[in-house]
């Protein structure tokens, strides 16, 4: 739904206009090419049938467009990969149209025509000029013909208040019109209503006017002395020359054969320059229901029959041609229609079939004297009005009478005036709506004419496998004067990749891109440094295992363990022979070389208290773990001693095993974890903890796992533990035995500890200095 | 030389190659890490199979009752079908009891093994009896857990970065913590690190020790 910003009012997706007040609306969607249906602003594909409403190959970028594009048409093409809501223009100084009370379609005609052509200058290329007329003629509404009166705009919302005895210009209707409008008001009664219709001349142009009264629905009665403006009638329909200027400058040599009247009007007999048209008016004399001035050979077809319909009674002689006329035209046979289609403009023989070549405005024009006025002036008919004017007639229409027509001078005067007419007077946007084909070439539909861009086959869609075909357009109607102006400034990281991004999305699809990875190749420098970090560690290590050291280096080493620690080798040392315990070792190969000091710790003690130890993991790798630890622990056991150790081995299904195997239990009476892993110890301290009667339970872990491991120590159910590498050396010292290989670790790793910490020292003052250094502060 | 001694010797070298590393990247290092992580994965794949025959062996003799038997029998080849898509609805029941299961129990346990206690932990560092070390600890617990929080909720004091002194303090006080957190967690794993360094420099210096006993040395 669109709201008018005008009203309020609520209209209909797609609206064009406001129902309420008529006020153009904003579209702000996009109009499918194929089902018509409006999409959001921003939807690549219709929501309606899924086609595709951005090309998805194929798009030219603005810059592509060849330079010498104009910049109506550059601007096009960039149009056409925006989407954007139309902006309310301004009031145009021109003083002609109020752009805001515009419809789009028009809006965009005159914006376009202004900028190809300057309204001053006249149409493009059709050599009208459009200069202000100096003198110009009064002519009153009531001239006008009942059914002029009714090709005037019956879609007039407001009739206009009559406003008597106001006098009207001449512009308003063209001379040689005027000639041929009645001095009386017969028909006036007919059609009280056109006068009054005809002065709004913004609701609808009048060369459409004029189209209108075929489709009048009845006639009304005109109020005379009503104001009339310029735009009422356009001049360039007053430029349109009568039939025998028509025929003179634009039909050239072609020509009718067509049937004399049989009785020819006594004051034509003699003059041999009457024009054709104007036998039917003398036919007219005699009898009028042999009125019809041409009797046509060939019924016109299609849209020619409905436009050039005869009004006047068939069985009519034809008149007689004038001697120059048949002199010219004996040679040749052409239709009758094709006559009388170029007596009509241009742009309404588009609009009928297809002409034959050659019979156009284009062909040479051939100097043909201009048939001579009627003498007699009375005797003037409806006849006298072109045959386009006269088959625009609505039917039913009183003809015209001799009292009304003028005089042979005033009509002559009046043709050499409209020949002088300057067409200035015509309004600009009323030229630009004159669909003359130098006028499309430059209007803003120019880029919808510009050439297709082969473009690559659809892939995706309804439109997939055609190419060229049905480009997407936005249905905003964008003005040519719009300017993208961004609200903020953009980071340049951020159109870096809105770039990659409209990049990425115009790419074709299937297309293969080989990504070429360079392999980063680390220079000698970081290569030294590595080298002499790795062999300044390797030989504290090997001087700490290799007892280079001196013998009271480890005295800085705690003797008192840990309470932890302390607290783990009072409950083990307090389990009684027969006790169960159960040892889960969660670590895998790669942390047991930390991890088997703190087991076998542990192991060495459980042996000594002669409990029954049960060996489980949840780790896959677990199983030989544990049995190669169960294997140490039978090397340090007597021969005459037996001891019962249990390798459960693999224990699948994460936590519910663990709370699944703790259930089964039967009242183990420590539950010793050993992990490397966190979620591991935590399946274990937490599905123990979920017992009504905890299982005491002590942990060891590595070091990595130290931190998050020690908060567990204060648990309930928790009876000490241990961390790494220290922990184990310390849980040695607690049962007071000796430890001299772990001791050589331990002077190991305090020392690559330290090492390790004066390294991260240096080397983050380095990289700061040099950092400094690489943006010139330093 | 006995087995394990010859296991000794290949797993100096292997370390030594997985050590060539630090001079850049090269195909022994990448052959020994291929070695590594395809062993591991085999052998863990071994033991599952290993696990799935003697429970097969298990059942089919009987030692486990039917009822306990095709359960996991049917849910394990419903499962199966998760890796063909057409079939793959067929394996949402047992990945629907997996999970719900697995959500339930570790739901639970976390609630009750570890939120519960640690809060409790934390609480009984503020009661009366709690010694000064105690209280101070707990304090710098509560501050850190409020504060690290904060950080990671920008709304609380206004979502302009510039909102109140009061919001930049607090944020930079809960980095604080963060970062220390990290550190912490740092140091953890480069001492276990150091450790396995210091065992693999063990291995090798016994594998060199016992390789000069084997020739006499």
């Amino acid at each position: 739904m669109i709201r008018c910003p005008k009203c309020g009012e609520i209209n209909k997706d797609g609206s064009r206009f406001c129902n309420g007040c008529g006020e153009p609306l904003q579209r702000t969607r996009i109009r499918c090419p194929l089902c018509g249906t409006m999409n959001q602003v921003g939807a690549v594909f219709c929501e309606h049938c899924h086609a595709r409403l951005v090309p998805a190959t194929g798009m030219v970028p603005p810059e592509d467009a060849p330079e010498s594009e104009s910049p109506v048409s550059s601007r096009a093409s960039y149009r056409q990969r925006i989407s954007l809501p139309t902006r309310t223009q301004g009031v145009s100084d021109t003083g002609h149209l109020d752009k805001q009370r515009t419809p789009d379609w028009l809006r965009d005609l005159l914006d376009s025509n202004e900028q190809a052509a300057p309204a001053d200058e006249g149409l493009p290329g059709s050599g009208i000029d459009n200069t202000v007329a100096e003198e110009p003629a009064s002519v009153a509404p009531d001239d006008l013909t009942d059914w002029l009166g009714d090709a005037t705009p019956v879609a007039a919302p407001e009739p206009v208040a009559p406003e008597p005895h106001v006098e009207e210009e001449d512009e308003e209707l063209p001379d040689w019109l005027a000639g041929l409008q009645p001095d009386a008001e017969p028909a006036e009664s007919q059609d009280p209503m056109a006068p009054d219709l005809m002065a709004d001349d913004e609701e609808l142009p009048d060369w459409l006017g004029g189209a209108t009264p075929v489709a009048a629905p009845e006639p009304v009665a005109p109020e005379p002395h009503v104001e009339e403006e310029d735009e009422e009638l356009p001049d360039w329909l007053a430029g349109l020359p009568p039939v025998e200027e028509s025929e003179a400058s634009g039909l050239g040599d072609v020509f009718v054969e067509v049937e004399a009247p049989a009785d020819i009007p006594a004051g034509l007999e003699e003059t041999d320059d009457v024009p054709e048209w104007l036998t039917g008016i003398a036919a007219e004399k005699d009898d009028k229901s042999k009125a019809e001035p041409f009797a046509v050979k060939e019924e016109p077809s299609g849209q020619d029959e409905a436009i050039f319909k005869p009004s006047e009674p068939e069985n009519v002689e034809p008149a007689v041609q004038p001697e120059e006329v048949q002199g010219v035209a004996a040679p040749l046979q052409v239709e009758a229609d094709l006559l009388e289609r170029t007596e009509i403009p241009v742009w309404l023989q588009t609009l009928g079939p297809t002409p034959v070549e050659g019979l156009n405005r284009e062909l040479p024009q051939k100097d043909i004297p201009l048939a001579a006025p009627p003498e007699n002036t009375e005797n003037l008919t409806q006849a006298d009005l072109p045959s386009w004017l006269h088959d625009l007639k609505p039917p039913g229409t009183e003809p015209l009478v001799a009292e009304r027509t003028k005089s042979l001078e005033e009509w002559a005067a009046s043709t050499s005036d409209a020949g002088d007419l300057d067409r200035a007077e015509i309004p600009a946007w009323v030229q630009d709506l004159r669909p003359s084909g130098d006028a499309r070439e430059t209007t803003a539909l120019t880029f919808r004419e510009e050439p297709l861009v082969e473009m690559e086959a659809e892939e995706e869609g309804l439109l997939a496998g055609l190419r060229s075909v049905l480009p997407a357009f936005p249905g905003v109607d964008v003005p040519d004067d719009f300017v993208v102006q961004p609200s903020a400034t953009v980071p340049a990281r951020v159109d870096k990749d809105a770039k990659l991004w409209q990049e990425l999305l115009e790419r074709p699809h299937g297309e293969e891109h080989t990504v070429i990875q360079a392999r980063t190749k680390s220079g000698w420098g970081s290569s030294v440094i590595r080298v002499g970090v790795f062999v300044l560690l390797s030989l504290t290590v090997l001087v700490a295992i290799l007892g280079f050291l001196p013998a009271g280096f480890t005295q800085w080493v705690a003797q008192t363990p840990p309470p932890a620690v302390q607290q783990l080798q009072t409950t083990v040392a307090s389990l009684e022979p027969g006790d169960t315990v159960i040892l889960a070792l969660e670590y895998g190969p790669a942390e047991m070389a930390e991890m088997t000091h703190l087991t076998e710790a542990l192991l060495s003690q459980l042996l000594e208290r002669e409990v029954r130890v049960v060996a489980v993991s949840t780790l896959p790798t677990g199983e030989p773990l544990i049995q190669a630890e169960l294997d140490w622990a039978k090397t340090q056991i007597m021969e005459d001693e037996t001891r019962e150790l249990v390798n459960t081995g693999y224990l699948p299904g994460g936590s519910t095993a663990v709370a699944q195997f703790l259930a089964d239990s039967q009242s183990p009476d420590l539950l010793l974890v050993l992990s490397a892993r966190p979620e591991r110890l935590q399946w274990w301290l937490e599905q123990n903890a979920l017992l009504t009667a905890a299982v005491p339970m002590g942990i060891g872990a590595s070091a990595a796992l130290g931190p998050l491991a020690k908060p567990y120590f204060d648990l309930p159910a928790a009876r000490g533990g241990m961390v790494g590498l220290a922990g184990a050396v310390a849980y040695w010292q607690a049962r007071d035995l000796p430890a001299e290989e772990m001791a050589l670790r331990m002077n190991a790793l305090v020392l690559t500890q330290w090492l390790a910490a004066g390294l991260l020292v240096v080397g983050a003052g380095y990289y700061l200095v040099a950092d400094r250094k690489g943006r010139g502060e330093a | 030389m006995t087995l394990e001694a010859i296991g000794l010797f290949v797993g100096a070298i292997v370390t030594l190659i997985i050590f060539s590393y630090l001079m850049g990247d090269n195909p022994l290092y990448r052959w020994v890490l291929a070695l590594v992580v395809g062993s591991g994965a085999g052998y863990a794949l071994a033991i599952t199979l290993n696990f799935l025959y003697h429970w097969g062996i298990k059942s089919i003799n009987g030692e486990l009752l039917p009822v306990v038997a095709l359960p996991p029998l049917v849910l394990g080849i419903l499962l199966l079908f998760k890796g063909f898509p057409k079939l793959s609805r067929w394996g949402e029941l047992p990945m629907g009891f997996i999970l719900g299961i697995g959500a339930a129990v570790a739901i639970s346990g976390a609630v009750w093994g570890t939120i519960l206690p640690q809060l409790l932990a934390t609480a009984d560092s503020f009661v009366a009896t709690s010694d000064g070390s105690a209280f101070l600890e707990g304090f710098f617990i509560l501050i850190g857990v409020l504060f690290s929080l904060l950080t990671f909720s920008p709304r609380a004091f206004g979502t302009h970065p510039r909102s109140s002194l009061l919001a930049r303090l607090a944020r930079r006080l809960g980095r604080a913590f963060v970062t220390i957190a990290l550190a912490v967690a740092f140091v953890g794993a480069l001492t276990s690190a150091l450790t396995l360094f210091i065992e693999r420099w063990w291995m090798i210096v016994d594998a060199v020790f016992r390789l000069s006993t084997f020739f006499g040395g």
